[in-house]
């Protein structure tokens, strides 16, 4: 008995420090909940496609401007190429896939090291000041293709909350399909269809309210059972996938003849191979890949 | 005089090993029941720990409390993706 209190404090104080090798944060696995459904995959995918053209934009501006007053932009670049490489791995991503939890996971994970990175390189090749002016010309840049993916984001977020407020009326109990129409043609917004659907809910019966929030909370664990198994999956073979995307991306550094990102790849590789012969297998450190920073 | 000494002796020495016997029966019952009782205990500890966990993690919705307007407003809220959300990746400077 004692040993067992003894075994679950200990793994409770274990789960308290938290896993510095975590691949899925707390954010993570809130947006893997919403894949459980259609349209909660490609939105992902589409919000992460948004975000490293968003980045890569940034940083391709940032790098025209140092080229401009001649710094070595070497790194730099070879660090945007890569992210040109996630970026076509994320396009190319099935959201219909039975992994697309996993390769979302991978490819947000590539994403924000590879920002990271940037941000640490070109923070220590500028002064405070060079640093401060180019971040603040670069702040609100925006462009045709973030627009574009703006709107096919919101559309397909419109989407995919029109068909939750489908499955919240059969909840409810109530057969008219309004809201949705009129939340599609835009004619109301989610704050005023929300408004109302809790209007609804609350002018039923107690016995009725306490059943639809039993339902609606059963639905959550679901959700949350969902991006909890999916969170392990994505963890399983986390560096093994790593290894095998980074390789990939070698021999089209190669085939393109980008000489400074192949050596850069070569040296992740030969970091986590390190890493792996000292951990055993599956627990390599990721070499420079591990910084999650979420920008200053 | 001596069979008859020998006779009585005899005797007690039987009657004290019967009593040593049903003592020894008794502690034998006595600890069975006191190892049934233990693993009966942890048994229901156990249980009632395990069941705690999960119906702390399943966030337990049938307690029988009344959901408050708020409790299901938060509900619906979460079943929907607010249509400007981003996803964060960090800055690039």
């Amino acid at each position: 008995m004692i040993l067992m209190l003894l075994a679950s404090a200990s793994s409770l104080a274990v789960a308290d420090e938290g896993d510095p090798e975590d691949p899925v944060d707390e954010d993570t696995e809130k947006e893997i909940e919403k894949m459980n459904y259609s349209f909660g995959a490609q939105i992902r995918l589409l919000q992460l496609e948004k975000a490293i053209t968003k980045n890569l934009l940034k940083g391709e501006m940032a790098v025209s401007v140092l080229k401009g007053i001649e710094y070595n932009t070497t790194d730099l670049e070879a660090i945007l190429s890569e992210m040109h490489l996630v970026l076509d791995e994320v396009q190319a991503a099935d959201p219909e896939a039975n992994d697309s939890v996993e390769i979302f996971v991978d490819l947000k994970n590539d994403s924000r090291n590879l920002t990271t990175q940037f941000r640490v390189t070109i923070r220590a090749l500028l002064s405070d000041i060079t640093y401060k002016e180019i971040k603040a010309q670069i702040r609100n840049i925006t462009s045709d293709e973030l627009q574009n993916y703006s709107k096919k984001v919101r559309n397909l977020i419109k989407q995919f909350n029109a068909n939750q407020i489908y499955r919240l009326y059969g909840i409810i109990g109530n057969q008219s399909s309004d809201f949705v129409n009129e939340y599609l043609n835009g004619t109301i917004n989610l704050t005023q269809v929300r408004i109302q659907l809790s209007k609804i809910v609350n002018m039923k019966t107690k016995e009725k309210r306490r059943d639809i929030f039993t339902e609606l909370k059963k639905i959550k664990i679901r959700n949350k059972n969902f991006a909890n198994s999916g969170a392990k999956g994505a963890k399983t073979n986390f560096t093994e996938r790593h290894l095998e995307r980074l390789r990939s991306r070698l021999d089209k550094a190669n085939n393109s003849g980008n000489e400074k990102l192949m050596e850069k790849i070569e040296n992740r590789i030969q970091n986590i191979d390190d890493g792996n012969m000292g951990n055993g297998p599956g627990k390599g450190n990721q070499g420079n890949d591990k910084g999650k920073g979420k920008g200053k | 005089m001596v069979q008859e000494r020998a006779t009585k002796v005899t005797t007690k020495v039987k009657e004290k090993v019967n009593d040593l016997e049903c003592v020894v029966k008794m502690d034998k019952k006595i600890l069975s029941i006191l190892v049934l009782l233990v693993v009966v205990i942890s048994a229901t500890v156990l249980f009632a720990t395990l069941k705690e966990t999960s119906q702390d993690d399943q966030q337990d919705f049938s307690t029988g409390e009344e959901p408050t307007e708020d409790d299901i407003s938060d509900e619906i809220d979460d079943s929907f993706i607010p249509e400007d959300e981003e996803l964060d990746i960090g800055d690039m400077i």
